[in-house]
Parts: C-alpha cells; structure tokens; sequence
C-alpha cells in the first residue's frame, strides 16, 4: 500500500515539475478565442478558411471617433490620442485622416501617378463611356487654375486631364470611411482605425486596457471631447473580465460550501484534506496529459475538463462515508469494499470521453483527453493516497440516523410502485416522440456571451456616425487566376452599385477598386485615348498656354506587394497560398436577399456570413456530441449489462439515462438554449448519474447502503452547490450549463435507486 | 505757445501719424463683413516653359470661405471653404475636388487662413517671421516647422488687405497672386453667392 502511495506521489511531483516546465516554456497556448471552433486547417473548405483568416483579423482591429463641437480640436484631440496609441507596442498601424496623412497622400500619388492613363473613376470611366468627356475636361481646368493646386510640372504633364486625382478620391471614399472627418449631429468626428500585431489574448487584453485607461484620461481632461472605442477584442475582454469575476466568486462559495458540508458531515479536517487531494490529483493529471500532448488547449476544454473532473470529490465522498469503524490502518479493506463501483463509475465516465475523442472536433478532442486523465488521475489519488488517511467517518449523529434511514428506504421503494414506474414510462415514451419537435436548438454564438452595454451602446453610435460595423458578410471568390478574380470583382461592383445607391447595401471593399484588372486599365487607356485626349488636347493646350500631350507610360498597376503596403486592409482580402481566391467586404448590409439576386448568376461569387460560418461548426459540435451520447449510452449498457444481468444493468443505466432525457425536457422551460455547450453538459449529468447508481447498486446487499446513500447524497448536494451557483451567473452559456446539470442531475438523483429496484433483499431493508 | 512748444507738438504729432502709419494691419473680418477684389494668379511648372497665368474675381468671407470666380483663361467658379475645394459645374451643381485627408484640402485651408490673416493657427505648423516693413505694409515669411510639408516658403505682403502672395513649392514650381482692388463691405453675403458655400456644407 506504502509502496503504491509513494510510485503514486512520485509520478504525482514528476508530473507537476513537467507541467510547470511545459507551460513555463510556452509549450501549450491557452485559446480563449470562439474561432478555434471554425475548423481552418489544411483540408478545411475554402470558405471556413476565409471566414477565419477574415474574423482573425477583426480580432486584431479596433474603431475609435474622436468627436468634439470644434473641427480643429477634434481633429488635434485625435491626433494626440493617436499618438498614445502609437506609445503602445502592439499597435501596428493606425488608419485615420489625421495620421500621417501628409506622408500617405504623397505616397499614394508618387505610386499610382507611375501607373497613370489606366485608373480611372467610376464616374469618369461612366462620363467618357456615355461621351461626357466636357465635365471632366472642365474639372481638369479648374484644378490647374484653383488657387489651393497641389499641380506640379511633372504631375500635370503625366496626368493633364487630371484623372488620377478623382480615382485617388474614389479610393479614399471607399477605403471604409477612415479617411475623413465626419459630420454627425452637428459635431465633427475623426475615425481612427487600429491594428495591432499577431499578438497573443492576453497582450490584446493588455492593449485594451492601456487604450481604455487613455480614453479615461482625455475625458477627464476635456469633459467636451468624446472618444468611442469599438471592435471584437474590448467585447472580449469585458467578457472575460465578467467571466473571471464570476469564476471566482462561483469557485469560492463552492468551495466553501463544500468543506463545509465536510466539515458538517466528518466533524474532522481529515477527509477535506482527502477532498482536496483527490481534486488535486485529478486536475494535475489531466494539466499534464494536456500539456504532453496537445499545442493548444481552448478555455473551454478546461473548464468542461475541471468540472467533469469536479467528479472526483464524489469518489473521495464515497471513499469516506463508507465507513466500517475498524479504525486505522484498515484503508485497504475500506477501499476494497468501493473498488468495484469506484472503476465501474470510471470506466463509464471514460467510455464517454472516448466517444468524444472520436469524433473529428478538436475542441472536443481537447475535453476528452483532459478529463478521462483527469478522471483517472483521481480515480488513482483515491486508490492509492486515501487508504492512507486515518480513519475520519461521518459524525456520530449520522450513524443510524432515522431520518436518514426513512428516506433511504422510502426512496428505495419509490420505484416498487406501479405508478412511479408507469410515470417514468409515460416520460420515457412522450419524451422520445416529442423530443425532435420539443427541442428547438439555437446555435447562435452571439447569445452565449455577455456584452456589456456601454460597449454595445459605443458601438451602435460608431455604427451610426460611421456607417460601418453591423453586419460582416464577405463574398469569397474563387477564380482561376488573379486576374480572373479581380475582372470578377469589377463585375460584383457594377452589379451592387444600384444596392449602396438604394442604401440595401452601405459599401463594399474589394482589391479590384484599389488595383483595377489589367484588362480594365488597358480599356481604360483606350477609352482616355479616344474619349479624351482626341477631342479635347489641343483645347487643353491652348488654355494652360502648354503643349499637351499622351501619358508615355506604358506600366500597369499590378497587385504586387508595394502596391498592397499603401492599403493594409487589402491584406486581409487575400487567401493566401491560393492565387485567384480573394474576398470582398460587404459593409452595412441591411438586404441580403438582394445581394443575392444580383449575385444570382455570378460564378465564383459566394456571400459568407461569419456568423453563421461559427453557428454552423457550433450545430456540427452539437451533432457529434449527440452521436458522442449515444457511443457513451451504448458502451455504459454493455459494461453494466455484463456486470449486472441484462434486467439490473439495464435498470442502472436507466437511472443517469433519466437524468438526460428530464433535463433535455425541462430546461426548455426554464428559457435554456439548447445547444453544442448545452448538450455537453449532459455528459457530466450522465456521468454523475451514473454514479449515484453504480454506488447505490454496488453495496444493495450489504451493511453499508446508508452510508453509500449519504455518500450519494453529499456528491447531489455539492454538485447542486456548485452548479446551482452556475445557474446564477449573468453569462447566459454560465447560466444555462448551470440549469441543465442541476435539473438533470436532481433527476437522476431521484432515478438512481431503480438500480436497486425489485431485488428480492428490498422488503428485509425495511426499517418500519 | 512760445517756438518750443509749437516745436515740441509739432515732432509729438509727426511721431503719432509716424505711430499710427507703422501700426498698419490686415483688417480682420468680423462674420458679417466680406472682401470683394480681383486677382490675377502666375504660376510656374517645372518642365513647363510658359507659365500658367488666369485672372478673375474673388470674394472673401471669414465665415463662409473665399469664392474664386476664374474669367481668363476660362470662366470658373471656385469654392475653397474650410478643407473643402469645389467646383460650380455647367450644370450649376456643386462638384467637390478635395477629399478631407489630401494635400489639396490642407492647402485649401491654408489659403483661407493666410487671406484672414488666422496667424495664431498658421504658427502652429509655421515659423513666422516678420520680414520687413514700411508705413503703410508689411511682409511676413512663412517657413514650415515640419520636414515634407507642403511648401518650400510662403511669401506673405499687404497693407489693410493681402495684397501678394508667393508659394514655393519646390522643384521650381512656384504661385504668385496678386490681389487689388479690393474693398471692405458691411452686411452679409449675397443670397446667391451663400448658397453656393452652403451648397460645399460650409
């Protein structure tokens, strides 16, 4: 027994050095981030790929407006804030018309002017199409002769007719709105847009922190100027700020609760100690399967993987309520006596990890291998560490409680009447034909979190001065070359134009508007060429007192990287590895039926909504944990069947099997969603239902029944303890995996003594 | 009055009108006043051998901005407000040259400040110096404090009005305008020439 403690101990320090030196040398990464439930790897579809190479990028943006009465302070307010933001080191570039726009302007017209004759306006390129070549010759003159003419010699003779100051405006309308000052209910907004360097959660969060801080700061400074912030990571950390808060007061109470509850029942420190150990244990074992053999562990693998686990404190419960007052140094013949249900609890528990471990999600992978070492690393820590406790059972005033007694045999007998047995039938029989039109599953990642909401209310009042933020549907396109894919996005363009004129669709940002098609500069050239410079040169001539003459430029605009630096947001719209896959941003759709229309017959055109891209691989959890369920249902049948007849073991699994089907029923009621995170839960409901009647089962024939039912119902009251603190929570996905385990595991609770139903011992155990 | 004091008086009177004359400044133009005059503009490109010259008339508002009516080479109407540049189509719609962010509506606003003589804002980009004057001008030079600013130099002059105004822009390229005949007047904006701001959104 020593012997086996001390292996134990030792495997026990080896592995907490191991993980401490793993998890220090950065070997694992904690994801917080919902898109790691976006499958994006090699063999994942193009679209899912996009969609998470799209909202990767999201996570690393920001929005702020600088608004203030004055146009003049506003735009001086946003160049000082824009200045604390370049002070932080994971900003990486900033997108304002305050920032460096002296540079940037001049930059731009240095590039696009070597490529001039080929870039056109829409508006232009529309006039010279329809023979209006008079208003843009007119245009032309008046830009020469303004007083405020930033003509150069070099300019005007490469561009005479000025054209490429108009595609330059074109762009900086379309390139999201960032390059101007905004009037908004009479005061003057600067937008600044941020992004940051691929940076972990953590140095996001930081980053929020510092801007937030700024934020404050200049409010209290100047009460007249406003700065609003907006983007996915300021969600995110308020999320996770609230969660932790939660966490923590969730895990003190509970904890609390729960040795007190020890204390209440052992009247001895000893088999808290024992608790603890054990959730030690458990939670060491399954850090360190984790960080042995996965890259990358998502947030809630840990926190599914810590309250399965959470399991354990029912072994340990069982291990020191079963207490036969032989005194010390009898922990092997105590353990002896819970040993058979003990590892019948395990391996059910780890038949449904390895239904999970099966199926392709890695995120449930991730649960699987976290609590089935968990679960076994406790499962050992009882084994091999209790025994060695002194004896410490319940307090004197359990043993041969009456009370007790009465409810153990009162429940024994609830199921030896018919109508118990025909009211669970009538569930089991209107629950199984009414279940698929009972359950209404909502897949709907953006109910799960909690927003708060100033941020939300930050958000709107951007999305009001801005017009951009709402909804982020992309188009992905898929061409045989680049070439193909920007003429396809040139046609997109043409074809939503009507939608942003009629306001169904706020803009659109594509890499063609930024860099036309080659065969679109060359129609271009043709059309300056033919439309302009014929008719209207020699006129031009005369009146700049100048000889005027064709760009002699035969260069075109390529999407090569130099040409991509000056648009940072053009990165994003770029699938890399795959030339001819591009994306398209759709701001402000407010119509996507009609998006769709005009898109009907367009191949290689395809519209993705992000959202739903995370709603469908969330219903694609929720599928395969169903078949992940029914894997652990079956395999639970066959060990219980084997262990204890078909009538008995099917009874035994009846019991946690209730606990499921009453909390898929119930909760609908109670307004939870029913969905991927919803049905995991019914993992741990079966799981810890499973236990109370394996337990209960174990010992029917021996002295210790009541002692094996307080053990039973200490685990009820501390799972009830701690998931019902769950249900309080203000995160709705908190709240309902709280409601679903409390309803079902109650449920299972008052099931678990089928497992003890009509055997023939059943009239001796009456007390009466 | 004995000769010393008539002496006396005499030089205090020629110190004062002496005073009064060096003191002249530009008008500063309080919201319901304007400035109408005419200009005529020369400006030199390089690899361009003639220059590019066109003379009109102007009005200028401190509150609205400055219209700028071009009559030779062509007839042109121009509207510089704020950071904004536009143009009066055939058409009599209001067509924008600037967008907020480029060097054209930075240098739109420049032009509004110089002709208001809006110093304080000019020197906070600008080194102001007051290069010579006499009785009845003045002259200032305006140097930028940052590197790749828009301007080389600015040469400012005038009396009660801006009266010329010399841009270096580098690369020989260079705007003289010259402004005269100007006059001060009472009372708000011509109804037809306010609709023309306002259609800018000034």
């Amino acid at each position: 027994m020593k012997y086996r403690a001390l292996v134990w101990i030792a495997l026990l320090i080896a592995a907490s050095l191991w993980s401490a030196w793993q998890l220090n040398a950065g070997a694992i990464a904690i994801d917080a981030d919902y898109l790691a439930f976006v499958d994006s790897g090699e063999n994942a579809a193009s679209g899912l790929q996009a969609t998470h190479r799209l909202l990767t990028e999201d996570n690393r943006r920001a929005l702020f407006v600088v608004g203030h009465d004055n146009h003049d302070t506003a735009r001086q307010q946003a160049r000082d804030f824009i200045a604390s933001l370049k002070a932080l080191p994971q900003t990486a570039a900033i997108n304002s018309p305050v920032a460096d726009s002296d540079d940037r302007g001049e930059r731009l017209l240095k590039h696009y002017a070597a490529h001039g004759g080929g870039l056109l306006s829409r508006a232009d390129r529309r006039k010279l199409e329809n023979g209006q070549a008079r208003p843009i010759y007119e245009r032309a003159l008046a830009e020469i002769y303004a007083p405020a003419a930033m003509t150069t010699g070099a300019g005007l003779r490469a561009d005479p007719f000025r054209l490429l100051p108009a595609f330059l405006r074109q762009l900086q309308e379309r390139s999201a709105g960032f390059d101007r000052a905004i009037k908004h209910n009479g005061r003057s907004h600067v937008p600044i847009s941020v992004r940051l360097d691929e940076v972990t959660t953590a140095q996001r969060h930081d980053w929020a922190a510092a801007v937030t801080a700024a934020i404050d700061r200049v409010h209290d400074a100047d009460a007249a100027t406003q700065i609003l912030h907006t983007g996915p990571l300021f969600f995110a950390r308020a999320e996770e700020n609230r969660a932790r808060q939660e966490v923590r007061r969730i895990a003190l109470l509970s904890t609390a609760g729960i040795v007190l509850l020890a204390l209440a029942v052992f009247l001895s420190w000893l088999p808290v100690a024992g608790l603890l150990i054990t959730i030690g244990g458990g939670l060491l074992a399954g850090l360190t399967a984790a960080v042995t053999l996965m890259d990358t562990i998502h947030v809630i693998a840990l926190v599914f993987g810590s309250s399965l686990i959470g399991i354990s404190v029912d072994y340990a419960f069982h291990y020191f309520a079963v207490h036969d007052r032989l005194g010390d140094g009898y922990g092997n013949r105590r353990l002896r006596r819970i040993l058979p249900g003990l590892t019948l609890g395990l391996l059910t528990s780890l038949i449904g990890f390895a239904a999970l471990a099966v199926t392709p999600a890695a995120l449930l992978t991730q649960i699987a291998v976290f609590s089935a070492f968990g679960l076994a690393g406790a499962y050992l820590t009882v084994v091999c560490l209790l025994p060695l406790l002194p004896e410490r059972g319940p307090a004197p005033w359990l043993h041969d409680n009456p009370g007790l007694m009465q409810l153990v045999h009162r429940h024994r007998r609830l199921f030896q009447r018919n109508s118990a047995r025909y009211a669970l039938l009538a569930v089991w029989f209107i629950g199984l034909i009414a279940l698929p039109w009972w359950l209404q599953p909502d897949d709907d990642v953006r109910v799960l979190g909690y927003s708060e909401a100033q941020l939300v209310s930050n958000s709107e009042t951007i999305q009001a001065i801005t017009g951009q933020g709402g909804r982020a549907d992309f188009l992905l396109i898929e061409a045989a070359d680049t070439q193909t894919a920007l003429q396809l996005e040139e046609t997109i363009r043409e074809r939503l134009t009507p939608l942003i004129e009629r306001g169904q669709l706020g803009g659109l940002i594509a890499i063609a508007d930024f860099i036309p098609s080659l065969q679109r500069q060359r129609d271009n050239r043709q059309l300056v060429a033919e439309k302009l410079h014929a008719p209207y040169a020699d006129e031009l001539a005369a009146a700049i007192g100048n000889p005027v003459t064709p760009p002699d430029t035969d260069e075109l605009l390529r999407p090569d990287r130099q040409t991509l630096a000056l648009w940072p947001q053009l990165d994003t719209l770029l699938v890399a590895q795959q030339p001819g896959t591009h994306l398209v941003r759709l701001q402000g759709m407010d119509d996507a039926d009609a998006v769709d229309a005009a898109l009907a017959d367009l191949a290689g055109a395809q519209r993705i909504n992000p959202v739903a891209v995370v709603n469908n691989a969330l219903a694609g959890y929720r599928v395969w944990a169903y078949v992940a369920l029914l894997l652990l249902l079956a395999g639970a049948a066959v060990l219980l069947v084997s262990r204890y007849g078909r009538r008995h073991g099917l009874l035994t699994l009846l019991a946690p099997a209730s606990g499921v089907l009453l909390a898929l029923l119930a909760t609908p009621l109670l307004g939870v969603t029913h969905n991927f995170f919803t049905t995991m839960a019914l993992f741990l409901v079966f799981a810890i239902g499973a236990d109370y009647a394996i337990f209960l089962r174990e010992s029917h024939a021996d002295a210790f029944i009541e002692q094996t039912y307080l053990a039973v119902l200490l685990s009820l009251a501390s799972s009830l303890l701690t998931f019902g603190l769950l249900a309080s929570s203000r995160i709705p996905l908190v709240h309902d995996l709280g409601l679903v385990i409390v309803v079902g595991l109650t449920a299972a609770w008052l099931c678990a003594t089928l497992s003890l139903a009509a055997h023939p011992d059943d009239k001796e155990h009456n007390p009466s | 009055m004995n000769r010393r004091t008539l002496l006396a008086n005499g030089l205090l009177l020629i110190l004062l009108v002496g005073t009064a004359a060096a003191e002249t400044t530009l008008i500063s133009l309080e919201d319901d006043q304007y400035i109408s005059g005419e200009f005529s503009l020369e400006r030199r490109l390089n690899h361009f051998e003639a220059p590019l010259r066109s003379h009109g008339r102007f009005i200028l508002s401190a509150e609205h901005g400055l219209l700028w009516q071009t009559e030779v080479p062509v007839k042109q109407t121009l509207i510089l407000s704020g950071r904004s540049l536009s143009r009066l189509t055939a058409d009599g719609e209001v067509e924008a040259l600037t967008s907020d962010s480029d060097r054209v509506g930075q240098y739109t606003q420049l032009i509004n400040k110089l002709l208001n003589g809006d110093w304080s804002a000019i020197e906070s980009r600008f080194h102001l110096e007051d290069s010579g004057s006499d009785t009845d001008r003045w002259h200032k030079t305006l140097t930028p404090d940052e590197q790749g600013a828009l301007f080389q130099r600015i040469e400012i002059s005038g009396g009660r009005f801006v009266e010329r105004l010399s841009i270096h822009k580098g690369s020989q390229n260079r705007d003289r305008i010259e402004f005269s005949d100007q006059s001060l007047h009472d009372g708000p904006l011509p109804e037809d020439i306010r609709t023309l701001f306002t259609a800018t959104g000034s």
